[in-house]
């Protein structure tokens, strides 16, 4: 009996023990397949010739090398690309440099999530493209964890018109060097200054007018325009936005501050807290009450903003110069020909002065830079192809696509042909531009404004960009913008207090908009509050981390304006 | 088992010992040993092992670094959620959402199929079921875009209001209207689907019953006070001890789809929270600590209410 | 029943009826509000207020611009296989785990029962059960969708409680004929238990039809995604694009109301057409799973 027994419990063995094979194919069979299709991915990159560290790396690659990069695709791609591997523009690369570019596109509106879980997952891309803002610990720590490599060294040998390019102006320095001197990656540049700024406030010009007001430049002229637009057009959201925008720097600006960290005197300042941000706020607070705000601020989206401007039920936004008036206006033009766009003045409190915060991007533009990170296996390979974009010829190419197919160049003038300006299948040109080029996204290049000046077209558009520049010089010299990057220590001691204080502040700034409570009588409360969560604590921080920053670029304290297109014409 | 009598030892009584079960079991059911073994295993590989990954709660988990390898910090996340503003706030915010759901949502199917159990034409019943089982279908994606759309200003909702002569409220950035509309969409969507499962416990009530309290006179209240509600008494039993168990752990999902700053106030739960702390501020090690506090919370929620149920009703879920 | 009518059973049957068929007003009228909206020309309904009895200016460009779109047929196919594959495995799991707890006779079903019904209660969170998908090399591949979630607990209750009506007597017998077990489940429980088999389909189905987030973590390549996926993108609008390049495709704006409410249908469409049809299994199946709870 006891042998039958063991003989039983054997066979029971066998029979768990092929069960558990069973599962064991099973699973490795589902291992095949993922493997699969993710493809032979850094295998690839991995078996070109690993060039010895001197010797210079020449294009096109003797053998194809592939690198994959993490880049947010842009929706209005869409229409005719799923991956950015589809487009002319990466054949053109393959064919010209023999280096293939794999995409990995994280899902609009979810992008934060999927950057922490790629970075958790461990299968990390060679290229990353953006700040690394999102990384827990910001980029130092990136560093520090091993991710991004130190490619200051690197650069001169490898990417060597990039290396002029910031050696005739060491001020880009300022932008892509840390306060420790190291590099992670290669800037998006903007080659002009008149393409910095493309975002601002507009209006209905026609309403304009028809009740005979000037464009508004104060505070208190727009408020007369939004007054009349309620009263006389009958718009019951005279100017919209979302909350972000009224927020924002937009309006901030015409009282001196924004409302986050700004400087002045030296001195890190607070904005949400200071008493300026107090009187800005009874001033929206009021607006709200006479119904000059939109009432739904608080939910609008893209949608309901461009419903309520096409709905004549706005008058006034901001936007941006492309998405802005570039869609407004051509939507209405059929429509409602008298419908008219025109763009205002950053807003100031008294004629003379000026609004020091004004959107401004460039020369750099840290969310197209390319990070390249520790998975990247050929470095020198991978630098080559980069400093492609900084030379005239891949310039050309980034930024006007193929000759004779998407551009011809007409008197030295590179000119999109109807390929890209009037495609014959009605693809608009911001998508048919991400077919053929960079130009109209961002990537290691420098940006031409002569792309803008075609995108561009409207002649409101032109003068929009000239309106909302009229404080350039002024905002330059006030340099009142927050600069210095925190360790990876300060940021730890700092995150969690800065987002209770986010959380406590958009409440507050909400409530108060909306009439829930009274700014002046809950204002001290407001304040007290902030400091009890920690406010001083982190603005300590960040003034030593401004004073480490200007020490290492004392230039930073007299900012110089240049045009780095420039440079291909030297 | 007559193998014991053949050794002395056993001579005297004894209960089978475990391991003579198990083996008296494995003889018989050995087929279906087999059959448990990959439930047991998917169990074991998709909710056991993950498990250990709750102690970065108890770390500074670092993406690079991994589970094992990151800091320990104690109970610091713990502390930190405690210490906050927004503690008091979403564990108040979970249990109020999830009361009132209990008070308005649960009780709405029960009604529903009380009253569909007395519609006499099949056909009209039949299309009442189809009609309202309807949304149960539907994406809480597309579900909430449709919300957002007509609690506009100048939506569906606000359309007929000013219809009769009211004035339009912007429903989604007033706090006082969060719960409502959650828990009143929340009715909308379930009620219909709700219904099916006391409708099905309806069906099974012997129809004997109602012929003899029939015959006794028994009125339709009188019979549904005797027979309709006693018979459905164990599923509404069961039900209202699962809702109590999941009191809270309410879903972020339509939450982070309908709320904003300016419905903080009464919208953010723990799983919002949760969420917003962790996926979106990459803050994992926080969001695991709040998440475990909230798993033990609706541990302890759970095992009270059956051991309840068990004693009170002889009803329980195991 | 022939039951002589009261005064108040007729004032109670007729407030029924007015009450129920209110409700199914309230309840259909959103959605074919939807349908009507996204049949409308963009123009007039963004200048309409208010309800909506039929399509204003009949119109299918919405539509249109709609399945243009590439990604939303490799939407239709990827969600296709989810939820043909995914319903499929999840029968099978389900249905093996609930047979092996409806064994009274079995050692381990009480055992088995309490580590089931904890895991409803108690999970490791997000990031392990990522990494675990991950390391099981699920990445990136459509069986992230399917493998780690073969079982709902409390699908798995409900079925094991529809097994347990069936006469233990039928196993028995069908022990006694030499049948073993898989034999008996598949060829014996799952026939008699049709009804709730289907709305366990129906469940499972419905739920791999709507889901997004799983894809949205285990899926980088578009090519992957399911339908769910590509409607939150379209339906959410990102101003962070705007802000790099500035334009977005006007065509596509000018219609962007009424596309909304298309992709709505689109998405919808498919899942409203096939329930009513397993709808006669609903009462049915879900009565044997809540006998007796």
């Amino acid at each position: 009996m006891l042998k039958s027994n063991v003989r039983k419990s054997k066979k029971l063995l066998t029979k768990i023990a092929a069960g558990f094979l069973l599962m064991a194919l099973f699973s490795t069979a589902l291992t095949g397949c993922g493997g699969e299709e993710k493809g032979g991915e850094p295998a690839d990159s991995a078996n070109s010739t690993s060039t010895p560290a001197d010797t210079s790396v020449t294009l096109p690659f003797k053998e194809t090398v592939t690198f994959r990069v993490w880049d947010p695709l842009m929706s209005t791609a869409l229409p005719i690309m799923k991956n950015y591997a589809e487009s002319e523009l990466n054949k053109e690369l393959e064919r010209r440099l023999n280096v293939r570019i794999e995409y990995i596109h994280p899902t609009e509106g979810s992008a934060k999530e999927q950057f922490n879980l790629m970075l958790t997952s461990g299968d990390i891309p060679d290229f990353i493209v953006g700040t690394f803002g999102d990384y827990p610990g910001g980029r130092e720590k990136a560093f520090e964890d091993g991710i991004l490599v130190d490619i200051k060294n690197e650069i001169p040998k490898y990417a060597p018109d990039l290396a002029k390019i910031y050696e005739a102006y060491p001020d880009l320095l300022m932008d892509v060097e840390t306060e420790e001197g190291r590099q992670f990656g290669v800037p998006f540049l903007k080659g002009d200054e008149s393409i910095y700024t493309f975002f601002g406030g507009f209006l209905r010009k026609d309403w304009l007018t028809e009740l005979e007001l000037p464009v508004p430049e104060t505070i208190d002229e727009l408020y007369t325009v939004l007054k009349a637009f309620k009263e006389q057009k009958g718009a019951t959201a005279p100017f919209t936005g979302t909350v972000g925008n009224i927020k924002g720097m937009y309006f901030t600006g015409a009282w001196g501050i924004n409302q986050d960290y700004f400087i002045e005197d030296g001195k890190v300042v607070y904005g949400a807290i200071d008493p300026r941000f107090k009187e800005y706020t009874k001033t929206m607070v009021k607006w709200y009450k006479e119904g000059l705000l939109d009432p739904e601020l608080a939910t609008n989206n893209t949608k309901t903003i461009d419903a309520k401007i096409t709905g004549n039920q706005a008058g006034a936004t901001v936007g941006n110069t492309g998405s802005g008036l570039g869609k407004y206006l051509p939507l209405m033009k059929n429509k409602d020909p008298e419908f008219d766009l025109v763009a205002m003045p950053y807003p100031v409190l008294n004629k003379g002065d000026f609004n020091p915060f004004m959107a401004k991007d460039g020369p750099t533009v840290n969310n197209g830079a390319w990070n390249i990170t520790s998975a990247c296996e050929n470095l020198p390979e991978a630098l080559a192809f980069l400093n492609y974009g900084y030379t005239k010829e891949g310039s050309l190419l980034y930024n006007f696509g193929i000759e004779g197919v998407s551009y011809t160049l007409e008197d030295g003038y590179p000119k999109y042909t109807d390929l890209v300006t009037n495609n014959p299948n009605g693809q608009p040109i911001a998508t048919m531009g991400q077919y053929y080029t960079r130009a109209f996204k961002d990537g290691p290049f420098v940006q031409d404004k002569r792309y803008f000046e075609q995108y561009m077209a409207l002649p409101q558009q032109q003068e929009s960009l000239k309106t909302w520049t009229k404080y350039a010089k002024q905002v330059t010299e006030a340099n009142k913008n927050y600069r210095g990057t925190l360790t990876p220590d300060e940021v730890s001691q700092t995150t969690t207090k800065q987002n209770e204080i986010n959380t406590y502040k958009d409440e507050m700034f909400l409530k108060w908009l909306m009439g829930k409570e009274d700014v002046d009588a809950t204002w001290d409360k407001y304040v007290e509050q902030i400091k009890r969560l920690g406010i001083e604590d982190i603005i300590q921080v960040r003034q030593n981390a401004y004073d480490r920053f200007i020490e290492k670029f004392p230039q930073a304290l007299n900012p110089q304006s240049f045009n780095i297109s420039d440079i291909f014409d030297k | 088992m007559p193998e014991l009598k053949m050794q002395p030892q056993h001579l005297i009584y004894k209960k089978p010992s475990l391991i003579q079960a198990i083996k008296k079991d494995y003889k018989k059911n050995k087929w279906l040993i087999l059959m448990a073994l990959p439930v047991v295993a998917w169990y074991i590989l998709f909710h056991y092992v993950p498990m250990y990954g709750v102690i970065i709660a108890f770390k500074q988990f670092s993406p690079i670094k991994g589970i094992w390898d990151s800091a320990w910090v104690g109970l610091r996340h713990f502390q930190d959620f405690f210490n906050s503003i927004s503690a008091w706030r979403v564990i108040r915010n979970t249990l109020l959402i999830n009361f009132y759901q209990l008070l308005f949502a649960f009780p709405a199917p029960i009604i529903l199929a009380l009253l569909l159990n007395e519609v006499k034409s099949k056909y009209f019943k039949k299309t009442i079921q189809t009609v309202t089982y309807l949304p149960h279908f539907v994406s809480t994606v597309v579900i909430c875009g449709m919300i957002i759309d007509f609690f506009a200003k100048s939506g569906l909702i606000n359309d007929i209001v000013a219809y009769f002569g009211g004035s339009r409220t912007i429903f989604l950035v007033e706090a006082g209207w969060f719960r409502t509309i959650y828990v009143g969409t929340g009715i909308w969507q379930g009620v219909g689907w709700g219904s099916i499962i006391y409708l099905a416990s309806l069906t099974a009530i012997d129809t004997e019953l109602y012929e003899a309290v029939t015959i006794d006179g028994a009125g339709r209240w009188k019979q549904f006070v005797h027979i309709t509600l006693p018979g459905i008494a164990p599923t509404i039993v069961i039900l209202l001890i699962m809702n109590i168990g999941h009191m809270m752990s309410e879903g972020y999902e339509k939450v982070i789809l309908l709320y904003n700053p300016s419905t903080y106030e009464t919208a953010d739960i723990i799983s919002s929270y949760v969420y917003r702390r962790g996926l979106v501020e990459a803050n994992y090690s926080f969001s695991a600590a709040v998440g475990l506090f909230n798993s033990i919370v609706n541990l302890t929620l759970i095992v009270t209410a059956n051991y309840v149920s068990r004693k009170v009703n002889e009803t329980s879920l195991w | 029943m022939v039951v002589r009518k009261t005064v108040g059973d007729y004032v109670f049957d007729s407030l029924n009826v007015i009450i129920l068929a209110a409700l199914a007003v309230i309840t259909a009228y959103p959605f074919i509000y939807v349908v009507f909206a996204s049949l409308s020309s963009a123009d007039e309904l963004t200048a309409h207020s208010g309800l909506l009895l039929k399509p204003l200016n009949f119109s299918l460009e919405a539509y249109k611009a709609v399945l243009e779109n590439p990604i939303i047929y490799s939407g239709y196919m990827n969600t296709l296989f989810i939820v043909v594959v995914g319903t499929t495995y999840n029968i099978i799991m389900t249905s093996m785990g609930a047979f092996v707890l409806s064994r009274k006779d079995f050692f381990w079903r009480k055992l088995i029962t309490i580590m089931i019904v904890f895991t409803m209660f108690f999970g490791g969170g997000l990031i392990p059960n990522f990494l675990l998908v991950k390391n099981l090399g699920l990445m990136d591949s459509l069986w992230a969708l399917i493998i780690p979630g073969a079982i709902g607990t409390w699908n798995l209750i409900i079925m094991r409680t529809a097994f347990q009506g069936i006469p233990s007597g039928l196993v028995e017998s069908a022990h006694i004929d030499g049948a073993n077990d898989f034999v008996i489940l598949f060829r014996i429980i799952l026939p008699l238990a049709l009804p709730t088999i289907a709305v366990m389909v129906l469940y499972y189905g419905v739920g791999h039809w709507n889901s997004w987030f799983g894809a949205m973590i285990y899926l980088r390549d578009r090519e992957l995604w399911p339908l769910q996926l590509v409607l939150r993108e379209i339906l959410i609008s990102n101003s962070t694009d705007e802000m790099m390049s500035g334009t977005v495709a006007q065509d596509r704006a000018a219609i962007g109301e009424t596309i909304k409410y298309a992709t709505i249908m689109v998405a919808t469409l498919p899942i409203l057409l096939v329930y009513p049809f397993l709808q006669k299994y609903f009462v049915k199946g879900v009565m044997v799973g809540a006998l007796k709870g």
